[in-house]
């Protein structure tokens, strides 16, 4: 194919990637490190049917012209990354410390949001891959002792309720913590 | 004269037929709040309005879709009915409008104490008052010679006692349901130690202490009288065990004790057994381990005026005076509308107002830590971990989350 020919064959779908995919990541990744602006805090008086009282409150005011000056937030480089909600360096270093052996080092890290959802994708992976890989060879096998004229109509039948399994899977994994 | 008669009539007519017709409204009304039989009867209130489409969502899961449902522009709820814990996100996000133009022009019924204000603003009207405190079966106390307990160490008692009898193997009752139910449970045993969640006026986390451990051990022994499954019952599933007379002594909301036992299939002996006081206190303590609680309405900022005074018009509406003519009506709540008589059903929650129980803290960052208690505190029930351990995750967690919302 002529390079001409090429760059126009490829370009709707490269301009789509780029919009739909590159771009949204790049975004993703700059969002990733900033996080929402420091709520200005004031102390109000409140009342309610058991009396009043001097709270702390937001300035809406106050925060909204700090958000419209720097919508993205405040720029916290890889903060978010490193917190204790997601690869918690500082936990997972003192537990590195205060740990004996490893066995009582991944007993304690187990405890932090990032490390228990990974060891329970890893345990549900390793559970479920070679009892799937056992069971498809299985039916592999039994399909293809099948007589060659239902063949086809089985082997339809499996690819659907394939399909419907994973989709049940993706469900788990993407939308089940 | 005739003429004067007949204009005499006419005007009283008019008001007649007015007032028959009161609620009529140009703009829709949508209302998402919890589910419990009194703002059953508050949703069913702001129905009663004619002109324009009105729908209520009313669930236990209200928390989890309110705000997202009055984030958009315009916002899917004209309306939120929430409590002292929940107004603080619709405040937080900014979701919701001050309310005082509209008070001054439909709201003339409404007492002066129904009227929440932040910051000198009405942001919300208030319709009754909740807390929880102690239901019992008298009947199964009085026969093995017990008496009402008035602090957790006596309810502990009770139920060893209750449990030897054999009358009832598992008779402590609690909503210890994992997540906001469970972290509640803390939240009244830790005030009750005389704990705080915050130091001083900050955000920076204290329960840490030695009140946090003092609560979590009470909730652990007191477990062990429940229910194996306690991790899973919540207000309803609690409710559910005491009419099947499976339990003899909980502490439960006073806005379903009420009607606890107005259930069908409940058997005579649980329904002429069942009592109520008011909140116990724990560890000595003079404040009750338990907190106060208003509900209220409050009316989206992102819509259009119409629909704003629309939802207000309905709203008062569905909390007028004139629903307290209704006996099942008037004993739902502890209402704090105009010539509410209080019912025999009100006594635990008018005992919780006496004895200076605390007033559930309307502050920012209280929905941060309310969840990540309620989080952290499963694996110590079950035994997993120390308090310590516990105690100490909370507050990580809570940082955590407080740092990402910018309040630490």
């Amino acid at each position: 194919m002529k390079h001409r020919t090429f760059f126009w064959f490829i370009l709707p779908t490269f301009l789509a990637m780029f919009f739909f995919i590159t771009l949204p990541i790049i975004s993703v990744i700059v969002q990733s490190l900033h996080t929402p602006h420091e709520n200005i805090l004031i102390t109000v008086e409140n009342c309610d049917p058991f009396g009043c009282k001097k709270v702390t409150s937001i300035d809406h005011e106050a925060t909204k012209e700090l958000k419209n000056e720097n919508p993205l937030g405040k720029f916290v480089g890889l903060d978010i990354y490193l917190d204790r909600g997601h690869l918690a360096l500082e936990q997972v270093k003192q537990h590195w410390n205060n740990s004996e052996n490893l066995l009582s080092f991944l007993s304690l890290i187990s405890d932090l949001p990032f490390y228990k959802a990974i060891f329970f994708t890893l345990t549900f992976t390793f559970t479920v891959t070679p009892i799937m890989l056992f069971l498809g060879l299985l039916i592999a096998l039994g399909v293809n002792a099948i007589n060659r004229k239902l063949k086809g109509l089985i082997i339809f039948f499996f690819t659907f309720a394939n399909d419907c399994h994973s989709f049940n899977r993706i469900y788990y994994f993407v939308l089940d913590d | 004269m005739k003429i004067i008669l007949v204009k005499v009539f006419s005007i009283l007519f008019f008001l007649v037929s007015s007032s028959a017709f009161a609620c009529s409204i140009s703009a829709r009304v949508s209302i998402v709040g919890n589910e419990f039989p009194a703002i059953q009867t508050v949703g069913a209130g702001a129905k009663e309005c004619k002109g324009a489409k009105v729908t209520a969502n009313l669930t236990a899961d209200h928390q989890k879709i309110n705000v997202a449902g009055m984030s958009s522009q315009p916002a899917e709820y004209t309306s939120a009915i929430v409590a002292n814990t929940s107004i603080v996100a619709l405040l937080n996000n900014d979701l919701i409008r001050p309310l005082d133009d509209l008070v001054n022009k439909h709201g003339k019924g409404l007492k002066k104490n129904q009227l929440i204000t932040i910051d000198g603003k009405i942001m919300a009207v208030a319709f009754m008052a909740n807390a929880q405190h102690l239901v019992y079966r008298e009947d199964i106390l009085k026969k093995l010679n017990i008496d009402v307990p008035k602090t957790y160490e006596e309810m502990l008692a009770a139920a060893k006692k209750i449990r030897a009898s054999g009358l009832i193997k598992n008779p402590v009752g609690g909503a210890y349901k994992a997540g906001w139910n469970l972290a509640q449970e803390f939240n009244n045993m830790f005030i009750g130690y005389g704990g705080s969640h915050f130091k001083g006026n900050s955000a920076e986390p204290n329960v840490n202490s030695d009140a946090g451990v003092k609560a979590l051990k009470m909730m652990k022994s007191l477990s062990e009288y429940m229910n194996p499954d306690f991790l899973t019952h919540d207000s309803n599933a609690t409710n559910a065990e005491f009419r099947a007379g499976n339990v003899a002594i909980m502490n439960m909301w006073g806005s379903r004790a009420a009607t606890l036992v107005d259930a069908d299939g409940v058997s005579m002996e649980v329904k002429n057994g069942m009592d109520i006081a008011g909140p116990m206190t724990v560890g000595g303590g003079k404040t009750p381990a338990s907190t106060l609680f208003w509900d209220g309405w409050t009316v989206a900022k992102k819509i259009s005026d119409g629909e704003a005074e629309a939802t207000f018009i309905a709203m008062t509406n569905a909390i007028r005076p004139s629903i307290l003519d209704n006996e099942d009506i008037r004993k739902q709540a502890v209402w704090l509308i105009e010539g509410y008589k209080p019912t025999d059903a009100a006594r635990g929650v008018f005992a919780a107002a006496k004895m200076n129980t605390t007033p559930y803290p309307m502050l920012p960052y209280a929905g941060l830590m309310h969840s990540a208690i309620g989080k952290e505190i499963a694996d110590f029930m079950q035994g997993k971990e120390t308090a310590d351990k516990t105690l100490s995750d909370i507050e990580d967690a809570y940082r955590a989350s407080a740092k990402e919302k910018g309040f630490l």
